[in-house]
């Protein structure tokens, strides 16, 4: 047995580190510019580069010897002048797509200061001469230069007495260790069980977490248990009067309740039987009573799909030898029914419950933003209207691990139960 | 094997209810797409767009069957939009899911070994993600609009049919009609989307059929909290406006929007068990 | 400078608050009160609080939870009008010297901050001018970003080389002397200026300049620490319990002023109006009366509505989807409404609602050509006359008023002629056939001008209004393709001046029209106030000649001459000013609408009983949605 679990949690690990890629290859290779997503007031480039430190941002995405930097973002001169519009000792001619620096002029490109401790290369096709960073220059036509760099030394251009044009510009810091990438940065990240920080919020992630859990636990679980017990229930009322018009009636009404969308229950339970009705309080999360409306809310959206679900389940055992034998014996039909199809059923169920389970932790979306929950559905739907990218992704990858963990469980359940799932 | 099938279908009278509903939805769809082409090929603002404050909140009567919503406008012409809105996210996610589902599914299920586990990690990773989250996030990353919405939900639900496909595909991997191509020296590609697609292709369409009002469903979600559909009349939109007056009064908006909602994905769910069952009564799970 | 986001936040805002009813009590009375009564009523807003630190956050929500923590020198006379700065911090107001450029200041004896764990002991020490130089720093330190450094920078002489030296990595020096900030002794400040600064005594006013003790942000603002913005420590009348994000924030009163014997009372006088509606009944009795005040975030406009004519909520917006159930067509309350004691409140709102062209925009902007900025121009006065204004009006239940410039009434400058590009719709199309769009086509594709506009939220209401103006558009041909953002990606759109065309809203900061003016100067440009990016040597040159100017005729008359140069360039589409309506119960004590609100909620009270009997005859009939019984 030891083996197997064993064997089960090796398994487990690439689907771990295939969610970690996942959520990396979301945010970071596809999100773009997180800096410019998430911090949105007044930002110079000295801040966004200062985001991106704190998130290692700055880093190759995957493995890389050079990586970007914020003092000189790149540009394609043959668009537009961009950042070289505002100096007045430097001419952008669209036609030539370029840029010429004045004789004798000094121009220094860069936003901010750069890290003395860090090595830079300039990236430059040009015509003319002068110097870069120091390093002269001088060619008839265009020619394309590497020059490097320290930091600490002043990045910007000495025009010649001819003056100099550039066709391209790019700036790039020179990585030390080439494995010191953005991914790496992440991981590390992670096993520290650092989870972020809230640029919106002004917290870390990991507190946001921790205060969102109990509330959205608070609303799920009861809407879990109760959903589970009177689903089940009902679908072995289906399965009782099996081809009756009790059945087909359930059968339809379940069909009926999923098919509705889930904001008129909100928008309907909300104003009769909170306001007209004062049954339950409209809005909050102050006491037991403020969850009961979004818990049957909760229930009786769900309980469609869970019904149909479990009439299937119990119908499958019904088909079985072994209570046809059962009935060939006599044994009366409730019997069977909560004795027997019931215990068999439970293996499918459980596995299904089971699975549900790490849903539970992200709360309900809509229940929590329109009853003001604050758990972490709420807290999703905030960072998501607010581009909080540290929080959503957060919660995404907890999820998605809870969930392997889940199966792992249920994996472990099975073999428990069923010596033979070992074998396969 | 879609003979038989196509008779134990028109056996159930229901099936053939949802079937007219869901014809005569695509109908109104296909219509609230020409409409639209047509304005935007004239460079005229379409007439569902026009605003007109004076015929504000109006009734369902003779001119607006539908009545109209805050601004003056025609209900009903905007529903139909919406109903093309629910295609197309319907539509294109299926376009986008189910060939990398089948694709994946295939070539998991013939090869097995490596190629088998690769998938298996991979349908795994996706499967583990927190669902709808999941589908924000990606929304989220590409930004406001329908786009955010295709790849969202396209990019999170080819799972389901890959590892169905690839379960039919390992069990007809052993029959012979494969074995017998296998023997004539046919390619593996010709193989598996010649021969053995072809025979597991009323999975694809029962997946079809279920996964469709989960998606409009989805849209409407997305579009009512704001992220989804941003300049178009989608059913997401006009029921976040139309509660707000619900209570007022102002029924119809809401009424006529949830229930075109309703009978979409009711006519889906009903069309796409029959089917299942007409089609294959193993899958039924 | 606070932008407001679309909505008449200030509505959401109108106070709300509560506990127990305390009329002029000593200490015992006070604490006995208290336990009697475990009440609890609220206020809500619809906006999120971005932070407690008065130098880094700011937003009109944010800026009045500040104030309820912290105070600053000055504040404004909660019931003069029009209104009037009077000391609260500072014993008197300052003295200033006769060249306008040096303010000094004494500072109050015996206030003391609130007890926390970063003071030796936990006990709150008391407050000296040391604390407001501190505060004021921390405006300029370049690692905070402080949105309010505008307030100082330029201004105030030595600050911005304090600015500088804060920029590099090593962490700010505090000690680094600012030249016009200078404490003489223990409880005084003295504040030198580089030029005049007429609007310095509203600036003070404001939450950027309260005091901030160093102790907390030693403590709060290190590697890994809570946080400062998290964890305020202030000498208000109340201190932070807990704050949920996004959902409630609960304040108590401060027990220190008790402890240390502060007393603040409430004004004796009041302008004849009000005195007249009775707000002098507890004049000169101690504040504040409220014990416990907590504010939800409620998206909804619907649940809040409810959650009002429940009793949960005293005080309540009027979404324009209850309007008429609400309000009778000649402005008054509806009978229903009457019976159960809820009282209409109505009064101007000194603030600007606008739509933004871009400068910098080759279409709608300044182009590049002297042919082609004629040519723009036409086109953006085109589109304001297109602007209906009524239609808005309309879809607002008339509320609004028409913003004839940039100057919104009632501040000295505002232009009272609506402008030459009031809507009119043949004018319009003759304009756009001059500024080359006969009939709103495009010479270039051959089809309709296509214009997109940035908004900074989704809800509702701001996608109808966008709907309108799309239409208003339509009507001369010209198409207009909505971009819905998220507030923090609109705000990075307009810094990046990513835009064409913007919706916007400028809510006063103090009732000078310089504030209003400010933004089409073009140092301002984004990430700046001006986000239209606005340009012109002349509005420049004028501007900077009124910034040191006082109040006087020739003042005024240069804010007309620059209101009409602006009108006549259209860099904006002046849509409305509002008139901000609220409702508010009987139990309701002392509320007066305010246009500068920060820290008055002190003066406002509950009158427990009478919500009880309220609660008690009417908690089990409510009205429906349509104000009937």
């Amino acid at each position: 047995m030891l083996k197997y679990i064993l064997k089960r949690v090796v398994q487990m690990v690439p689907t771990v580190i295939g969610v970690v890629l996942l959520t990396f290859i979301l945010f970071n290779v596809v999100g773009g510019d997180l800096a410019a997503i998430a911090l949105g007031k007044k930002v110079s480039l000295q801040s966004l580069e200062t985001f991106d430190e704190e998130r290692g941002l700055n880093k190759p995405l995957f493995f890389g010897t050079r990586s970007t930097t914020r003092a000189y973002e790149d540009q394609d001169l043959s668009e537009n002048a961009g950042r070289w519009s505002g100096w007045s000792n430097a001419v952008y001619s669209s036609e030539t797509a370029s840029v010429a620096i004045k004789p004798n002029a000094t121009i220094d490109p860069l936003a901010f200061s750069l890290d003395p401790q860090d090595e830079f290369e300039w990236k430059i096709a040009y015509r003319g001469s002068g110097t870069l960073a120091g390093r002269e220059l001088a060619s008839e036509g265009w020619k394309t230069e590497t020059v490097r760099f320290r930091g600490a030394e002043a990045g910007g251009f000495v025009a010649g007495p001819d003056g100099i044009e550039i066709k391209k510009l790019k700036l790039r810091k020179v990585v030390k260790n080439p494995f010191d990438s953005q991914l790496w940065f992440y991981v590390k990240q992670l096993a520290r069980g650092d989870m972020g920080y809230s640029e919106g919020l002004k917290q870390p992630v990991s507190k946001l977490l921790k205060d969102g859990v109990l509330p959205s636990l608070s609303l799920t679980i009861p809407i879990f248990f109760i959903g589970v017990v009177v689903s089940v229930s009902l679908s072995l009322i289906c399965a009782f009067f099996r081809d009756t018009f009790i059945d087909r009636f359930l059968v339809m009404v379940s069909v009926a309740l999923m098919s509705i969308n889930y904001l008129v229950y909100i928008v309907a339970g909300q104003y009769f039987l909170a306001y007209r009705q004062g049954l339950f309080p409209v809005w909050g999360y102050e006491s037991a009573r403020y969850l009961i409306l979004p818990v049957i809310i909760g229930v009786v959206s769900g309980l469609g799909a869970n019904i149909r679900f479990y009439r299937t389940v119990m119908l499958d055992e019904m088909y079985k030898d072994y209570v046809r034998t059962a009935f060939a014996k006599g044994v009366a039909k409730p019997r069977v029914l909560f004795v027997h199809v019931l215990k068999n059923a439970m293996i499918p169920i459980i596995t299904n419950v089971v699975m549900l389970i790490p849903f539970l932790y992200t709360g309900s979306l809509l229940l929590e933003s329109f009853f003001g929950i604050p758990g972490l559905g709420y807290l999703s739907i905030n960072a998501l209207l607010s581009s909080d990218v540290d929080v959503i992704r957060a919660i995404v990858l907890i999820g998605a691990i809870l969930f392997v963990i889940c199966n792992l469980l249920t994996d472990i359940c099975y073999a428990l139960v069923d010596p033979r799932v070992k074998l396969k | 094997m879609w003979g038989d099938a196509w008779r134990r279908l028109s056996k159930n009278r229901l099936a053939m209810v949802c079937l007219g509903l869901v014809a005569f939805f695509t109908l109104l769809a296909v219509y609230g797409e020409i409409v639209c082409r047509y304005h935007e090929a004239r460079d005229i603002t379409p007439f569902y767009q026009k605003t007109n404050l004076e015929m504000a909140f109006q009734p369902p009567g003779g001119v607006h069957w539908m009545g109209t919503d805050a601004l003056g406008r025609d209900v009903m012409a905007r529903l139909i939009q919406g109903v093309t809105i629910a295609y197309k996210v319907g539509i294109i996610t299926s376009l986008i899911a189910i060939p990398i589902g089948v694709f994946f599914g295939c070539i998991a299920g013939y090869f097995g070994g490596k190629v088998d586990d690769f998938v298996v990690w991979l349908y795994s990773t996706f499967a583990s993600m927190p669902g709808l989250l999941f589908i924000l996030a990606i929304a989220m990353v590409v930004g406001r609009g329908l786009l955010g919405i295709y790849l969202g939900i396209g990019l999170t639900t080819w799972v389901g049919i890959c590892r169905l496909i690839r379960g039919e595909v390992i069990k007809h991997k052993g029959q012979t009609y494969v074995q017998a191509a296998q023997a004539l020296g046919l390619g593996d590609g010709r193989i598996i989307f010649k021969h053995i697609l072809p025979n597991v292709m009323h999975v694809i369409i029962v997946t079809f059929t279920l996964r469709f009002p989960a998606a409009v469903g989805t849209e409407v979600f997305l579009s009512f909290i704001g992220i989804g559909v941003q300049d178009q009349p989608s059913w997401g939109l006009m029921i976040n406006s139309a509660r707000m007056r619900l209570w007022q009064g102002m029924w119809w908006e809401m009424t006529f929007v949830t229930l075109a909602v309703f009978l979409l994905v009711l006519a889906f769910n009903l069309l796409g068990d029959a089917l299942r069952d007409a089609l294959d009564p193993r899958l039924n799970d | 400078m606070l932008p407001s986001a679309n909505k008449h936040h200030r509505l959401a805002l109108s106070l709300m608050v509560a506990s127990s009813f305390i009329s002029g009590c000593g200490d015992g009375k006070l604490a006995s009160s208290r336990e009697a009564n475990g009440e609890i009523v609220s206020y809500s807003s619809t906006h999120r609080l971005t932070g407690l630190d008065p130098a880094t956050s700011s937003s009109v929500d944010t800026s009045i939870a500040i104030s309820r923590i912290y105070e600053g020198l000055l504040q404004y006379d909660y019931l003069a009008r029009p209104y009037k700065v009077i000391p609260l911090l500072a014993e008197s107001m300052p003295e200033v010297s006769e060249d306008g450029l040096v303010y000094t200041f004494k500072i109050r004896k015996g206030i003391y901050f609130q007890d926390d764990p970063c003071f030796p002991d936990g006990k709150g020490r008391e407050l000296v001018a040391r604390d407001f130089e501190y505060s004021l720093k921390r405006l300029a330190d370049a690692k905070n970003k402080s949105p309010g450094f505008w307030t100082l920078d330029g201004r105030v002489k030595g600050i911005s080389e304090f600015n500088k030296a804060s920029q590099g990595k090593e962490p700010t020096d505090y000690d680094r002397p600012v030249s016009g900030l200078e404490c003489p002794d223990s409880h005084t400040l003295r504040i030198t200026l580089t030029e005049p600064y007429p609007q310095l005594l509203y600036i003070l006013t404001m939450h950027y300049s309260f005091a901030v003790p160093h102790e907390a942000v030693d403590r709060y603002e290190v590697e890994g620490g809570e946080k400062i913005t998290n964890h305020p420590v202030g000498t208000g009348p109340y201190k932070l319990v807990e704050w949920r994000r996004n959902s409630r924030i609960e304040f108590v009163r401060n027990p220190k002023w008790a402890e240390t014997g502060r007393v603040e009372t409430y004004p004796t006088e009041a302008a004849p109006e009000f005195a007249d509606q009775g707000l002098l009944r507890d004049a000169g009795k101690q504040i504040p009366f409220n014990d416990r005040i907590i504010q939800y975030v409620i998206d909804d406009s619907s649940t809040s509505w409810m959650m009002f004519l429940s009793g949960q909520l005293g005080i309540s917006e009027i979404s324009t989807d209850n309007w008429d159930a609400v309000v009778t067509p000649s402005k008054s309350l509806n009978a229903t409404f009457e019976k159960r004691g809820i009282k209409l409140i109505s009064s101007p709102y000194t603030a600007a609602y606008y739509i933004g062209f871009n400068w910098d925009d080759a279409v709608v902007g300044a182009g590049n050509d002297p042919e082609q900025n004629e040519r723009n121009k036409k086109l953006r006065q085109a589109l304001s006359c297109a602007y209906e204004f009524e239609q808005i009006n309309t879809y607002m239940n008339n509320r609004l008023y028409p913003l004839n410039g940039p100057i919104p009434s009632p501040l000295a400058g505002y232009l009272k002629d609506p402008t030459p590009y009031d809507f009119n719709l043949e004018k319009a199309r003759r304009l756009l056939a001059e500024a080359g769009y006969p009939d709103g086509i495009d010479r270039e594709t051959g089809r309709r001008l296509e214009l997109t506009i940035d908004l900074g939220g989704a809800d509702t209401s701001t996608r109808q209004q966008t709907e309108l103006f799309a239409n208003m558009f339509q009507k001369i041909g010209v198409v207009l393709k909505p971009n819905y953002n998220t507030w923090p990606a609109f705000t990075e759109k307009l810094n990046r001046r990513q835009v064409q065309l913007f919706r916007l809203a400028w809510v006063a900061d103090y009732p000078d029209a310089e504030n209003f003016l400010a933004l089409f100067y073009g140092k301002n440009a984004s990430p700046g106030p001006n986000h239209a990016n606005y340009r012109n040597a002349e509005i420049d040159r004028l501007y900077e000649k009124i910034r040191v100017m006082s109040d006087s005729p020739e003042r005024t008359a240069l804010y007309e001459q620059m209101a009409h140069i602006i009108v006549e360039d259209a860099p904006w589409i002046f849509q409305y000013q509002p008139m901000s309506f609220a409702v508010i119960h009987s139990w309701v004590e002392n509320y007066v609408s305010h246009d500068y609100p920060y820290g008055l909620a002190k003066f406002q009270g509950t009158d427990v009983a009478l919500r009880k009997k309220w609660l008690e005859s009417y908690g089990n009939k409510k009205l429906d949605m349509t104000g009937q019984e």
